[in-house]
């Protein structure tokens, strides 16, 4: 005997060997169908007792085995149930014949047999036979059943009349020594006669009834002859017989003591419930069965690969319980304690052991008692016999024996729970599928013993079960088994199953790998997704699936971010109504429980939104963490929500790379809300779609953004260079585009701005705005001007369509203003005094009083770098625009231009003063003119002559001019003579007279200020260069002080005084002849706010000499007509008054009247200045005189 | 011929074996998975790994027996987890659930129980120097060279 059985149990000894066969061809299929309906009959209740018959079906028996009968009457075969097909009555008898040759093979153990022919009809089947049942085909076989009961009947019968036989056969003389196969040679010759071998002999007999005994249901009557075989054995040192009895004993105590064992739990367990019960004053009585219903979970648990396969093992303890207890007590006599039962078979086995060739037995009677012992829960004695197990050789086993030997092993480990054990056979088991020396190894049948390992080794094959937290398991044994697990998927011819499982490997031992075994694993995944590209469809196997594995380290995500679309792009609310944001749930602004709730929520919304069609992106950092470059290819974006269009990216990242930015980009196709959930790569040919909720080193599951509709897409291109230097934008503000232009101060310059709708929806509505960027420049007036109704009427603007707008700049800035400058200009220590003017009197006086205004040397050309500074504007405009769907939603763009502006200074005015002209209605304004530029340039005010400065010069010119004219001198100084100004429609301090003292500061500085706009654009100076052929405006308003501006303002009151009849303002004298009266008329006119006067005004005649000498004393040459006082009366508020008389002049000569106000002290309340009165000059020529001129 | 699966490749080199004392000393952490290991035929090194990982049902066995009925006076030294054709594997835990696993050469009779307990003591010493070294992080593969040599030397040969 060489075949063991491994699936044996204890059990076993009780049953009754039915061999159920096909015999000629029968489909495998309906075989086992039939098969299956034959062996649920594997427990027969006998009618006439309250005995259980059980049946051991086998399709399957070595007629070696068979021989071991004698030994172990369960091994024999007592009944054959053949299947046979048979469609034709022509067949028949050949159909009978191969049963009968059948039946021949067991001839010898055969206590009965049945033939079960299917599919024959007609006489044949008619005929009854007690050993053949005929069924027209495989579905109509209802009364199968009751054939194998009546079968079973039979056998029994026979088993019953051969056990009554054999237990009374033993007065008689001879009885035959039962055997085993190998020990017939041994008895040849042997004194049969001897009383040693007639014990032996009944021995071997009482062992023998015992088992019939066994077989019939007589648990009692098999203990106490196997209780007589051992005593009779032992003595005549029959081991192996011995041992079987003993072995037997146990194992039907085992049975027994099982039963007992359960019994005895139930009670306890039941006793237990009780305490319990009183414990808890609960009056209940529990019903018995639940104690044993917990015992009997609890030992189909112990066994849980087992119950599938042995109803038979279940049926049988649950038989156990139900069983009667007188039954119970009689056998507890002769049982065995569930201890002694280890130590029995212990004892058998080394019995067994003694015997080379009961391998067999000693092996089944491990497997036996590690069954038993499983269910004792007693592990480490089990794995004891089990390593027992491993040790006995069976001699020369196939390959195939050692398979089944070595997943039996397997499957007893996983019994007494040491599935690493279980795993290691299993795997061996695996191995030995495909050892070399099998000509065609099973690589599908090692995959799935491989597969059954995984438990073993804590791994499944679900990638998730590893993406957070630690590792689980034993790396090296694990990596082995993968390896172990894509070699047999790829002899198996399965490609996708070895990309998948080398795909799993790398995606969760790459901690583990060494830098060498990176490169081949990687190496070798290329190689199969060559053939066979990885996808992330679940790849399905008959009993596995095995879900798709997303290479999610490769490259390692560490953080995803979603970017917001450039500033020029966002899409920003028309904030039309209030409180968009506010609109939350809670009344409350902060409560905590929301703020607790956002930091909670995993799936982040994003506070920005992305365009319906306009490229979106997120970024990734990621790193490689492989000793070698890493190609990953099409890597994009998975996104639900929206219709999306991913672009996918390849990119490579080097070796051991430090955190690297991808970007991702994309165009959402429709609007609403967009989920962010991960992204995709394809590397070494695995396409992987990784969502962000299982990487372990990125907190969110996902983001959520809103699409907005379509909006249009402005471009903006300007005739002027981008600018070098990058603006610095205000918060909140991005440019999107800048342009710079350099300028003199004052020059105008337009600037063409190109507008192109780059986008696809119609742009609508356009708005234009400035801001400066950098007010810490004192800017004169607006520097940006626009018209934007030319362009308004080109909206709406197709895509594709281009607009065209102007924009013109021009800078009027302050330079004169430089502290240093003038500062430079003062302690140059060149003091240069104005040469003589060929003008007006009085210059020279003032002239030296007017200060030490300078000039630059043209040679100091250090310091003349610091006038040449340039001065930086910037401002940006703002273009908001929108149109489209988006439009309709209430959304706009806003595209910004940067302007730089570097202004140059070109000419400015150093210094300013005023001389008073011979008109008290004029004045002589004069200006030092200061040319920074590097060219020679002309200047020239009211369009009149130029004045020529040459680059660097600071020419202090004094043109002093009428209206009209201009005179200028050669050392730059610039003399304008202008009319005075009224500024009447300046807004009155009066006015404001009740404001605080600030704002009344503020209020006088805006007054000053306005003033000074007016004479500015009164006097219009312009510059021009000629060489570059540029020209400006120039700027007197920074210089025009406080005083200058008094000097220049129209004194309230006017005087006006006429001689003989002609008003004398100006420088002109008065003609007037000797002798005759000439009228003197003064006439006041008051244009101030309050009445003014009395006053009383003298007429003082003199003669100038021209040397400084003033005759006051001519009372010789002019006598005053009438008075020479004039009494004016109180003058209202924008009335005049008149006083006339007048003088006699009684020599021909120059004389000049001094109009002096009588009294100084009536109106000091006044300014002096109010009381300006002009000097006349008469020529009194003599009448002949005046004819000759 | 069982047992050879179990040692799947014989190590022919019996003599060099047999001076040794230890021929795998391996430290498992609570969760089963190996913290260190270290074999002295390098080049047989899943061998092993399989063996250790096996007896590790043995450990869990032993601990949960044991673990029920006395949880303070617990015998750290597991004693002999099961012996193979070629090796002797012996157990050790630590009341933290480490395990420690020593191998040793089934031929090498002189090798007492006690010297096992003794070896198993200056391993745990060791490994609880390893512990209180403040860069270490429970958990991760021990790479200390103090701990290193520390083994190697229960693995040089004994006379």
């Amino acid at each position: 005997m060489s075949v063991p059985d491994y699936m044996q149990c204890a059990e076993d000894h009780q049953s009754l060997l039915v061999i159920v066969q096909p015999v000629g061809i029968v489909p495998e299929e309906q075989f086992f169908k039939i098969y299956k309906k034959i062996a649920a009959a594997n427990q027969i209740n006998l009618q006439d007792s309250q005995r259980v018959l059980y049946i051991r079906y086998r399709h399957h028996y070595p007629s070696e085995n068979n021989e071991w009968g004698d030994f172990q009457t369960h091994r024999k075969v007592v009944g054959l149930i053949a299947v046979t097909e048979c469609c034709n009555a022509k067949d028949w008898p050949q159909t009978s014949e191969k049963f009968h040759s059948q039946k021949e093979i067991y001839s010898s153990t055969l206590y009965d047999s049945r033939l079960f022919v299917f599919g024959l009809q007609g006489e044949i089947a008619e005929q009854p036979r007690p050993d053949v049942a005929f069924y027209p085909s495989y579905d109509e076989c209802e009364t199968i059943e009751k054939k194998v009961e009546d079968f079973i009947e039979s056998l029994f019968i026979v088993l019953e009349s051969k056990r009554l036989d054999r237990s009374t056969d033993k007065s008689g003389d001879k009885i035959q020594l039962l055997c085993v196969p190998f020990e017939k040679k041994d008895f040849v010759g042997l004194d049969t006669d001897s009383r040693h071998y007639k014990k032996r002999c009944q021995g071997r007999m009482r062992k023998h009834v015992g088992d019939l005994c066994l077989q019939a249901g007589m648990l009692q009557d098999a203990l106490v002859h196997y209780h007589m075989a051992v005593e009779l054995l032992r003595s005549v040192n029959d081991f192996l017989w011995l041992g079987d009895p003993n072995h037997d004993l146990q194992l039907n105590m085992g049975n027994s003591s099982c039963m007992l064992c359960l019994q005895l739990y139930s009670l306890y367990t039941d006793n237990s419930a009780l305490e319990g019960l009183c414990s808890s004053s609960v009056i209940y009585h529990y019903p018995s069965g639940t104690g044993s219903k917990l015992v009997r979970r609890a030992c189909s648990m112990g066994l849980p690969s087992e119950t599938g396969k042995r109803h038979r093992h279940g049926a049988l303890t649950t038989n156990g319980i139900s069983a009667d207890t007188s039954a119970e007590i009689g056998r507890a006599k002769n049982c065995l304690s569930p201890e002694d039962i280890i130590d029995k078979y212990k004892e058998a086995i080394s019995y067994f052991g003694k015997y080379k060739n009961a391998g067999v037995i000693e092996l089944e009677a491990c497997v036996k008692a590690v069954r038993v012992l499983a269910i004792q829960k007693k592990s480490m004695e089990a794995s004891e016999f089990l390593q027992n197990a491993v040790y006995i050789n069976l001699g020369q086993l196939s390959e195939e024996e050692k398979i089944q030997r070595y997943s039996i092993l397997s499957e007893l480990y996983d019994l007494i729970g040491f599935h690493r054990k279980a795993a290691f056979f299993k795997r061996v088991a695996a191995m030995q599928c495909v050892t070399p020396s099998i000509v065609d190894p099973g690589w599908r049948a090692c995959y799935k013993l491989l597969l059954e390992t995984l438990h073993g080794y804590s791994l499944s094959l679900d990638p998730q079960d590893f993406s957070k937290g630690t590792h689980k398991g034993w790396p090296a044994v694990q990596m082995r088994l993968l390896h172990e697990l894509v070699y047999a998927s790829r002899r198996m011819g399965n490609p996708a199953l070895a990309v998948r499982h080398l795909s799993f490997l790398l995606q969760t031992m790459l901690d583990f790998l060494s830098d060498q075994e990176k490169k081949e694993v990687s190496q070798s995944l290329e190689n199969y997704t060559a053939k066979c590209p990885g996808t992330m469809e679940i790849v399905s196997l008959p009993d596995v699936k095995l879900l798709p594995v997303p290479l999610t380290k490769l490259p390692i995500v560490r953080s995803a971010k979603l970017l917001n679309l450039p500033p020029n792009l966002r899409p920003l609310k028309i904030r039309n109504t209030l409180g968009q944001n506010t609109s939350s749930k809670s009344p409350f602004i902060y409560s905590p429980i929301i703020a607790h709730h956002r930091s909670e929520e995993r799936s982040k919304k994003i506070e920005f939104q992305w365009v319906q069609g306009d490229v979106c992106e997120v970024q990734l950092m990621v790193y490689n963490p492989m000793p070698f470059e890493l190609r990953v290819e099409n890597m994009g974006l998975l996104v639900t929500g929206v219709e999306f269009e991913s672009l996918p990216a390849a990119l490579s990242l080097p070796a051991e790379s430090g955190l690297y930015p991808v970007t991702l980009v994309g165009v959402p196709c429709t609007s609403g809300q967009i989920n962010v959930n991960g992204y995709q790569t394809s590397v070494f040919g695995v396409t992987s779609d990784c969502l962000l909720e299982n990487l372990s080193g990125v907190k969110v599951n996902g983001y959520t953004v809103e699409v907005v509709p379509a909006l249009p897409r402005l471009q903006i291109t300007t005739s002027l260079p981008r600018s070098a230097q990058t603006l610095v934008p205000l918060s909140g503000d991005e440019i999107f585009n800048s342009a710079s232009v350099q300028l003199f101060n004052g020059e105008l310059q337009q600037l063409t701005i190109k507008l192109e709708n780059i986008g696809t929806e119609p742009l609508e509505t356009l708005e234009i705005s400035a801001k400066n960027t950098n007010d810490k420049e004192k800017l004169n007036g607006e520097f940006l001007t626009w018209n934007l109704e030319e362009l308004l009427s080109q909206l709406p603007l197709e895509p594709g369509k281009v607009a065209y707008f102007t924009l013109n700049i021009q800078v009027k800035l302050d330079f004169s203003c430089q502290e240093s400058l003038l500062q430079d200009l003062n302690d140059d220590g060149m003091s240069v005094t104005g040469l003589p003017l060929p003008s007006p009197f009085r210059q020279n006086g003032k002239s030296s009083s007017e200060s030490k205004s300078t000039f630059l040397n043209s040679a100091d050309t250090s310091s003349r770098s610091d006038y040449n500074q340039v001065k930086t504007l910037e401002a940006i405009l703002n273009f908001k625009y929108s149109g489209g769907p988006g439009h309709s939603e209430g959304y706009y763009r806003n595209l910004s231009l940067g302007l730089h502006v570097d202004v140059e200074p070109s000419v400015f005015f150093t210094r300013v003063s005023t001389l008073p002209a011979t008109s008290t209605r004029k004045c002589h304004l004069l200006l030092d003119v200061f040319n920074s530029t590097e060219h020679e340039l002309t200047i020239s005010a009211k369009n009149n002559e130029d004045l020529i400065l040459h680059a660097g010069e600071c020419q202090r010119l004094k043109v002093i001019s009428t209206i009209h004219t201009i005179f200028f001198n050669i050392h730059g100084r610039m003399a304008i003579q202008v009319n005075k100004f009224k500024f009447d429609n300046l807004p009155d301090s009066n006015n404001v007279s009740e404001m605080c003292s600030e704002n009344q500061r503020q209020f006088e500085e805006e007054r000053s200020h306005a003033r000074a706009v007016e004479i500015n654009s009164k006097l219009n100076i312009n510059w021009k260069i000629p060489s570059l052929k540029r020209e400006g405006e120039a700027n007197v308003e920074g210089v025009l002080n406080q005083l200058v501006q008094e000097h220049l303002q129209l004194a309230p009151l006017q005087w006006d005084i006429l001689v003989a009849g002609k008003p004398c303002d100006c420088d002109i004298a008065v003609d007037c002849q000797v002798g005759e009266p000439t009228s003197l008329e003064v006439k006041l006119t008051n244009q101030s706010k309050r009445t003014v006067g009395p006053f009383a005004l003298t007429v003082v005649p003199y003669q100038d000499y021209q040397n400084g000498v003033h005759n006051n004393d001519l009372g010789h040459a002019v006598t005053t007509i009438g008075s020479n006082t004039f009494y004016i009366d109180p003058v209202k508020s924008s009335e005049d008054f008149v006083c006339s008389g007048a003088l006699l002049f009684l020599y021909a000569g120059d004389y000049y009247l001094n109009i002096k106000f009588h009294n100084d002290n009536f109106n000091r309340e006044l300014p002096l200045s109010w009381f300006c009165l002009p000097s006349v000059h008469v020529c009194a020529m003599d009448p002949a005189q005046h004819t000759m001129f | 011929m069982l047992a050879s699966c179990d040692s799947l490749t014989h190590d022919a080199d019996d003599h060099v074996r047999r001076r040794k004392m230890a021929v795998c000393v391996a430290v498992i952490a609570k969760e089963n998975y190996p913290l260190y290991i270290k074999t002295v035929p390098t080049e047989n090194e899943l061998k092993f790994h399989y063996t250790v990982h096996t007896s590790l049902d043995v450990v869990e066995e032993k601990i949960s027996a044991v673990g029920k009925a006395l949880v303070d006076q617990r015998e750290l030294y597991l004693g002999l987890l099961y012996p193979t054709e070629d090796y002797k594997v012996y157990g050790y835990v630590t009341n933290t659930k480490v395990k420690f696993v020593i191998v040793v050469d089934s031929s090498n009779i002189a090798l007492r129980d006690n010297e096992i307990r003794s070896m198993f003591r200056k391993l745990h010493n060791s490994y609880t120097d390893v512990m209180c070294n403040p860069f270490y992080n429970p958990g991760e593969v021990i790479q200390s060279k103090v701990f290193d040599n520390m083994v190697s030397g229960m693995m040089v040969q004994v006379c």
